[in-house]
Parts: C-alpha cells; sequence; structure tokens
C-alpha cells in the first residue's frame, strides 16, 4: 500500500518538475511580453485618438477645390520583436500547419506604431492630410532557422499635402 | 515644407503628379539605394531586447539611416539630371545577411513649373 502511495507521489513530482520545467519559463515570457504588449497598445491608442484629424488615404487624389501650398514625404518606421513564448508557440504551431495568431498582435503593434510615426512626421510639417499611403514590411534578420524570430520591420509612407488657408 | 527644404528645394512625392504644378520634362527613374549593418553591440543589444518583444530601436534606427542615405543617393541623382522633383518615389526592401538592412528607393526625376 505504502509502495503504491510513494510510486504516485513519485509520479506526480516528477511530472511537476517536468512541468515546471517546461511550462514554468513559458508562463513567465507570456507574462512579461503581454507585460509590455499591453502597455505599448495603450499607448498606441492613446496617441490614435490624438492625431485622429489627420487623415490619410491609400488613393492619391488631392482636393481640386483648394490649393496645395506645399507636397513632402512623410515616412514612419518601427522595428517590432516578439518574447520567447510566440516564438516557442510559434514553431509549435508550424509543425502542424495552420493560423499563428500570437504572432498577429506583434505585426498589429508594428503596423499601428509605423503609421502613427508617418502621422506624427506629416503633423511636424504642418501637413492637412497624407496621400497615397503605402506600407512595406519586411525582415532584416531572415527566418530560416528552425524557430521563427518573429522581427517585423514596417515602413509607411506617404505624400503629405498642406492645403493653402483661404 | 521640410522636407523640400532639405533637399534643397527638391520636390519629393510619391503621387505621379505634382499638384498645382505641371510637369515640363521627363529625365527618367532615379534610384539610390543602400545596404547597412550595425555594429555587434546593437546586435547584441536587440537580442536581448528581443526577450521581452519590445521594439528593437537599435534596428528601427538602422532602417531610419539607410532610408535616409539610399534616398539621398536618388537625390544626388536626380540634382545631377537637372530635375526639381522626383516623383512616384517607392521603397523597396529586402535583407540579404542576418542584421543588415537593404533598402532600395527609386522613382521618376521630373521637372515642374
Amino acid at each position: 500500500m505504502e509502495d503504491t502511495l510513494g510510486l504516485i507521489i513519485g509520479i506526480v513530482f516528477s511530472i511537476g518538475a517536468v512541468l515546471l520545467v517546461t511550462v514554468g519559463p513559458l508562463y513567465f515570457w507570456y507574462k512579461v511580453g503581454k507585460h509590455f504588449e499591453n502597455k505599448h497598445f495603450a499607448d498606441i491608442i492613446e496617441r490614435e485618438k490624438k492625431m485622429i484629424n489627420i487623415a490619410f488615404t491609400p488613393s492619391d487624389t488631392v482636393d481640386p477645390e483648394r490649393q496645395v501650398e506645399a507636397i513632402g514625404m512623410v515616412t514612419g518606421q518601427v522595428v517590432i520583436g516578439s518574447d520567447p513564448f510566440k516564438r516557442k508557440i510559434a514553431s509549435l504551431v508550424n509543425l502542424v500547419g495552420g493560423r499563428i495568431s500570437v504572432f498577429e498582435a506583434p505585426l498589429d503593434r508594428a503596423r499601428r506604431e509605423a503609421i502613427l510615426r508617418m502621422k506624427e512626421h506629416a503633423l511636424n510639417l504642418k501637413a492637412d492630410e497624407v496621400v497615397n499611403f503605402r506600407m512595406e514590411t519586411m525582415s532584416i534578420c531572415g527566418g530560416k532557422s528552425a524557430e521563427p524570430l518573429g522581427i517585423v520591420e514596417v515602413i509607411a509612407y506617404g505624400t503629405a499635402i498642406r492645403y493653402a488657408k483661404s | 515644407m521640410e522636407t523640400s527644404q532639405i533637399t534643397g528645394k527638391l520636390i519629393l512625392t510619391n503621387i505621379d503628379r505634382v499638384p498645382g504644378k505641371e510637369i515640363v520634362e521627363h529625365y527618367g527613374l532615379v534610384a539610390g539605394s543602400t545596404i547597412r549593418a550595425k555594429h555587434v553591440g546593437k546586435d547584441i543589444m536587440a537580442s536581448i531586447k528581443n526577450f521581452f518583444g519590445g521594439e528593437l530601436t537599435g534596428y528601427t534606427e538602422l532602417l531610419n539611416e539607410s532610408r535616409v542615405e539610399a534616398t539621398e543617393r536618388m537625390i544626388v541623382q536626380a540634382k545631377k539630371r537637372g530635375a526639381n522633383a522626383v516623383i512616384n518615389i517607392r521603397f523597396s526592401t529586402s535583407s540579404i545577411a542576418q542584421g543588415a538592412a537593404e533598402i532600395y528607393v527609386y522613382g521618376t526625376a521630373v521637372k515642374v513649373e
């Protein structure tokens, strides 16, 4: 009787130890990553509200009714990394295939941040709107290794237009 | 605007015309490209920062520098041909080596009035 009890306790402890070594760090990185991500998203939402007045559009039409005073290129770029939890999950999902939802948040973050920086640039130039908005996504560190690096780089650019005050 | 002041009154735009002005002459395609890398320290810093899933400031800087340099090269070419505007500007990026960024900027040099 005591033998089986000891065996069960042993099994439970060994499973616990294995879980602590494998899942423990993952959970830690998940928490750490989530913390920074939430902070960044809060910041993004805050700034997006502030800069809602600057319109940006992928079309290249300029208001024909108003006179254009000045034009210029504006750009915004950002490089966002991902935490080890995301990379681990992504490499696991890669085995079975399917939607890698963990990488959607970094992409979203990077795109919105790049757009915000472009808008800030436009604001510095006292522009009224940004037309012909384009976005380019790439990766500096090629993800050919077994574990994806999950580094997203985005350049957002467009032409800032300032209309003459009538 | 500031951009045109920096570049010596050269108008840069990614629309296919210059609003309010007329294109009088075409000078063809102008392009600038650059491949840049950061020193090892910045690479190490970036890989450490990548543990927290935040912005990799070193690489953002790298991207910024590459873009500025590529654009400058394009501007030099455009000025040599006597253009006062570059229209239809596009950015194209690719990765060649780890930790290096290649940016290719191209556009059409024109004269506007």
